[in-house]
């Protein structure tokens, strides 16, 4: 098991009131997942996924990664996990405005001290799996919606994570490109077996997800296999 | 990667950078011009102090400065032809402190010859005193060295204003009638003052006069003032309070300036947090910024400083007014490029950029990447 949730709940204080964003999920995400998080705004599909991601700490209950309990892991063992075992994809993309997409790419594997020769080679064969191989050098502003969430998916695989969490990865994004995006992802998932966690309501996109989880007022409704159609 | 990063930064917030760079050139030019000055301020008041107190100070051995009976320096003239003989460029003045007491009313005062020895002067304040001019006969009530009392009227030759004595005018009397009535003998001098172009060689030179003179005791002005440099030390608390607040001004410009070029690119910097950088990178990689932005400002800074003290250099401050009313403070004050100082002030500049820029650095790092990924820009 890759990741587990046991009574899991965050409240979050919002001015003298507290918000209860997650109100006891349990949950298993196994290696090799195709997973997505669906609900509506507010049913606290982010912070299920920052949870997992170990952005965060649950208010309640226990957190396991790889049978590890890091419910309360320090922020350093949490840096070293995220950067070593987990890939993020952003709902913004956040990518560095600063940097051209090949560097971002490699940004991550900086942080994981890779050298530099290899780093590039790894952070060009990412961006070719994504079909960036013509825009290594170009910076986020001068792609498109679509390119950028694909340079995101690029920092995301370069590092060789166990699991890609995917915020609502296709928001930002029209519906032919959201679709392109997700279908890359899974892609990604058959071939290179990597797990992929995301999140989104978009109806489309969920039918393509092996598992749904469905979330609703910060509780798990319904998690089901389907048998999707890619 | 973070250097380049960090240079990029820079220029996509450029309006927060150029407020640190300008802040950090007008404080290094600040530092530095102000350490010019003083240092120049420093350099010429202490030639000052140094010639009135002689570089090098021959005198008696044994001599006591206060017993005005006590036997000086035979044959002045020859003294001084070895002396320059050695050092050419060499200032030989001769204290000549008469042997005698002058007294007049409740005044005691000395007389002294100035380089022609054709007259013999009288303090300013006696003058003053008796409201005299010249062509007035005054009468002076002496001891002499025999121990011996004289009265003597003595008329005045002339009367100097910017004599050896300032802020008054100086009594000129002949010298021959001092002579006749002190039974002077004015080869006779109780020190001579020897000055010269480079105040640091009066070490050896000493040395050299020793051999020359091994009657007479031969001093430089290091061993006799000792605490010179605490003189100075007024004008050093002076610069360092201006530089203190230069400082402080810097301080809460540079950090302003980094706390909201930080919390601009938050969700930036949560990203990277959240992909897997440690702490230390986000702090490392704002410092870095920090420190190219700060080297850059002390070039440019000390460049402009240069600029500014050459030109100051040239026009010098004026202080004629100031320098009537002693003899220490130069009437032009020329600034002085002391490289050393100039370093130090770079150096710390650096430093307390760097300082100042440590708590929005670990502000943003320490910030859970979950409230920086929050942000919307």
């Amino acid at each position: 098991m890759l990741i587990e949730l046991k009574g899991v709940k965050k409240d979050y204080p919002l001015g003298r009131t507290v918000v209860h964003a997650i109100r006891g999920v349990d949950l298993e995400i196994s290696e090799g997942d195709f997973t997505v998080i669906a609900g509506p705004s507010g049913s606290g599909k982010t912070t299920l996924l920052n949870l997992m991601g170990l952005l965060d700490h649950p208010t309640e209950g226990k957190l396991f990664f790889e049978g590890r309990d890091v419910s309360r892991i320090s922020d350093r063992d949490a840096t070293f996990i995220r950067r070593s075992r987990i890939g993020f994809i952003f709902q913004t993309f956040n990518l560095i405005p600063v940097l051209t997409a090949i560097e971002n790419v490699e940004l991550p594997l900086l942080l994981k001290r890779m050298k530099g020769k290899e780093r590039r080679k790894r952070a060009e064969e990412a961006l070719a799996a994504v079909g960036l191989g013509d825009k290594l050098y170009h910076k986020p502003d001068e792609l498109s919606g679509g390119e950028r969430q694909r340079v995101a998916i690029a920092r995301a695989i370069a590092g060789m994570p166990d699991i890609i969490l995917a915020d609502e990865p296709t928001a930002n994004l029209d519906s032919e490109t959201g679709l392109s995006i997700i279908k890359l992802m899974k892609e990604m998932n058959r071939e290179q077996g990597v797990t992929f966690v995301f999140s989104t309501h978009d109806a489309r996109i969920i039918e393509i997800a092996r598992r749904k989880i469905e979330l609703l007022d910060g509780k798990v409704v319904s998690d089901v296999v389907q048998n999707s159609n890619s | 990667m973070l250097f380049k990063t960090a240079i990029r930064n820079i220029f996509k917030y450029l309006r927060r950078s150029l407020v640190i760079f300008f802040c950090l050139i007008v404080s290094i030019v600040a530092l530095q011009v102000s350490d010019s000055i003083s240092e120049g301020f420093k350099r010429q008041s202490k030639i000052l102090m140094l010639e009135s107190a002689g570089m090098i100070l021959i005198e008696r051995k044994g001599n006591d400065p206060f017993d005005l009976i006590q036997e000086g320096i035979k044959n002045f003239d020859e003294v001084e032809r070895r002396i320059k003989s050695v050092i050419p460029d060499a200032r030989v003045i001769p204290e000549i402190v008469a042997p005698a007491i002058v007294v007049h009313d409740t005044f005691s005062v000395n007389t002294l010859a100035i380089g022609t020895r054709r007259e013999s002067l009288i303090s300013t304040k006696l003058a003053k005193k008796l409201k005299a001019d010249a062509g007035d006969t005054i009468v002076i009530l002496s001891t002499n060295r025999a121990g011996g009392l004289s009265i003597k009227e003595v008329k005045i030759e002339s009367v100097l204003t910017n004599g050896l004595f300032t802020g008054g005018v100086d009594l000129c009397i002949p010298i021959d009638k001092m002579e006749e009535f002190l039974l002077w003998d004015t080869g006779e001098v109780k020190q001579i003052r020897v000055n010269f172009n480079q105040y640091e060689k009066a070490d050896s030179l000493s040395k050299l006069l020793s051999g020359m003179f091994p009657d007479l005791n031969i001093s430089p002005w290091n061993e006799r003032l000792k605490n010179l440099e605490s003189l100075f030390r007024i004008s050093d608390i002076k610069m360092y309070l201006f530089s203190f607040i230069v400082l402080l001004l810097t301080s809460g410009i540079i950090m302003n300036s980094v706390l909201s070029s930080v919390m601009e690119r938050k969700k930036d910097l949560g990203t990277i947090r959240a992909i897997g950088s440690s702490r230390r990178f986000i702090i490392f990689l704002i410092l870095t910024e920090v420190v190219i932005i700060t080297f850059f400002s002390c070039l440019a800074g000390t460049f402009f400083s240069y600029i500014i003290t050459r030109k100051l250099m040239q026009v010098g401050f004026h202080y004629e007014s100031v320098a009537e009313m002693t003899q220490y403070i130069p009437p032009v004050l020329y600034p002085a490029i002391n490289p050393l100082r100039w370093i130090v002030d770079v150096i710390f500049l650096f430093v307390w950029a760097i300082i100042w820029s440590i708590y929005p650095a670990v502000l943003i790092a320490r910030m859970p990447p979950v409230k920086a990924l929050r942000e919307e820009i």
